[in-house]
């Protein structure tokens, strides 16, 4: 690494965590791009705060495989993204460093959790970027500040280095401003890694080719349902016609497990958090305990105060779902459901090569609207389905409303994210005019 | 209906402080969310269908790991090359 990308970037919308000036690049296929990494993604040397007060100070020993594989191909690594704390929010907002903002309209959030590198990528301070998408945070912040971005199929991108939330749900995934480049970023990340136990040596090898012509689109009806703002609806079924004007078949199908998929998520994950996050002790990383104190009284005020709010009530619902009289009725039903969800894709896709929709059901919201957690909860109701079912989507800026980039979300089966990339890409060229 | 009482016990489980604004505020939160999970409730007739899921282990032998100053550079205290913890008891 002999050569030196100079990166003074003028961050107006308070997109990144951590930034480095110098920043030392190498040879391959990302030779000399600035590139920015979401920062609950392990970097050597590099501070990693998961957007979390818990974690000030706290530099990495090692680096996560897909660090190892991007500065492998000569990527120039410029910063760390902000982000809503551990990955939890749909705003960016839940930050210990403060929100960032939409750079389509800075009186709006960016989308969560992986907000810092959706702005950097829409704001131009970065081509391509790396999130984290464990219930939409990667597609929901692309779509909100209209680029791509993309959650590859579940066991295809090694979590060895992320900083784990919800594992079974969780994965890294590229954001861009194009599918070329999300492609590309794709291949350099999806290197087998040994040291994930759920990854499969199936690498994501694929040069996108604009196919959409005879693929049988479905869209199910429930996509469209009465959380989705009407204007938004109408923006992605105009995209979802020009697809047909491509060639492809649509076909309005039912996904009945609809009903259940958000609950069941936000069980599974609120629960698997709440054995994640035990480890935040003070003792190991991150601020001292209070050695002086029992271990019970001085773990508990670390968490108190070291946590937001939003991840202490994450932590506190799972420890109730996953206890003694609880389980049965909170995290065995979760998790009943969520076989529904996977039996309906499996089902869906034996019918139809992909799916379509909207990524989001409203477009961007203001700073400071969501006050309830349980209605920004509700806004994920469109892209959890794929975390719970470990298939690809992706999302793709398919228009406006009033001024606001609206996503077109394509999901297809289990590791055929050739396809999802390919109906995209498809989508890009021809679709957008 | 989560009582601020109930939100106590479970942030005594969970290893958490709360303060007594959050304890009222959690319980009006939780008391929702909760509601809201009720439609799992009606979930019947299926099974968590883990066919064709196996485990792969790896074999359990020694590998190359962190060097010890490495693994303590980010301890807030520690003693003899050990992490220092509260005491337990």
């Amino acid at each position: 690494m002999d050569q030196v990308f100079r990166f003074e970037p003028k961050d107006r919308y308070n997109a990144f965590i951590t930034t480095r000036n110098d920043v030392p690049f190498g040879e391959g296929s990302l030779s000399g791009i600035p590139l920015a990494v979401k920062d609950n993604i392990s970097t050597a040397g590099i501070p990693t705060t998961c957007g979390s007060a818990i974690l000030e100070g706290y530099i990495p020993p090692y680096d996560a495989h897909v660090i190892s594989c991007i500065l492998r191909e000569g990527c120039a690594l410029v910063g760390k993204t902000n982000m809503d704390e551990f990955g939890m929010g749909t705003t960016t907002e839940n930050s210990a460093f403060g929100p960032t903002l939409n750079p389509a309209d800075i009186s709006r959030v960016p989308g969560g959790s992986s907000g810092g590198s959706a702005a950097a990528v829409a704001a131009g301070m970065v081509p391509i970027a790396l999130g984290t998408d464990t219930g939409g945070s990667i597609r929901c912040p692309s779509a909100f500040c209209g680029i791509v971005g993309m959650k590859p199929t579940y066991g295809r991108v090694s979590r060895y280095g992320l900083v784990a939330y919800a594992n079974s749900l969780e994965l890294i995934g590229p954001m861009a401003r194009s599918v070329q480049d999300v492609s590309l970023l794709l291949k350099v990340i999806s290197a087998y890694d040994p040291r994930d136990a759920t990854m499969t040596d199936r690498p994501y090898l694929h040069t996108p080719a604009a196919k959409v012509a005879g693929c049988r689109i479905g869209v199910p009806e429930e996509f469209f349902g009465s959380g989705v703002d009407p204007k938004v609806a109408s923006v992605v079924w105009d995209a979802i016609e020009r697809l047909e004007g491509m060639g492809a078949e649509i076909v309005t199908c039912r996904m009945p497990s609809m009903a259940y998929a958000l609950a069941a998520y936000y069980v599974i994950c609120m629960s698997e958090a709440s054995s994640n996050l035990a480890r935040f002790d003070g003792v190991r990383y991150g601020p001292p305990a209070d050695t002086r104190k029992t271990w019970h009284e001085s773990y508990s005020d670390r968490r108190g105060t070291g946590f937001g709010a939003e991840v202490r009530r994450r932590i506190m619902l799972g420890t109730f779902a996953l206890s003694s009289g609880y389980y049965g009725k909170y995290y065995a039903k979760a998790q009943a459901a969520r076989q529904m969800v996977r039996d309906d894709f499996q089902r869906l896709f034996s019918e139809v090569d992909l799916l379509a929709g909207p990524t989001m059901p409203t477009v961007a919201f203001r700073l400071g609207e969501k006050t309830d957690p349980l209605s920004m909860y509700l806004s994920d109701i469109l892209t959890v389905p794929a975390n719970l079912a470990g298939i690809p989507a992706i999302s793709i800026p398919c228009g406006e409303v009033e001024g606001m980039p609206v996503g077109l979300q394509i999901m297809g089966p289990r590791f055929h994210d050739e396809n999802v990339i390919d109906a995209a890409f498809a989508y890009e060229l021809e679709g957008r005019s | 209906m989560v009582t601020e009482k109930d939100v106590i016990s479970v942030a005594s489980l969970a290893d958490i402080t709360l303060t007594r604004e959050e304890e009222a505020l959690f319980a009006h939160q939780f008391t929702t969310i909760l509601r809201y999970f009720d439609v799992l409730d009606t979930v019947s007739g299926v099974e968590y269908d883990n066919t064709g899921e196996v485990n792969i282990l790896r074999e359990d032998d020694v590998q190359e790991s962190l060097p010890r100053e490495l693994v303590l550079s980010n301890v807030p205290s520690s003693e003899d090359g050990y992490f220092k913890a509260p005491r337990v008891m």
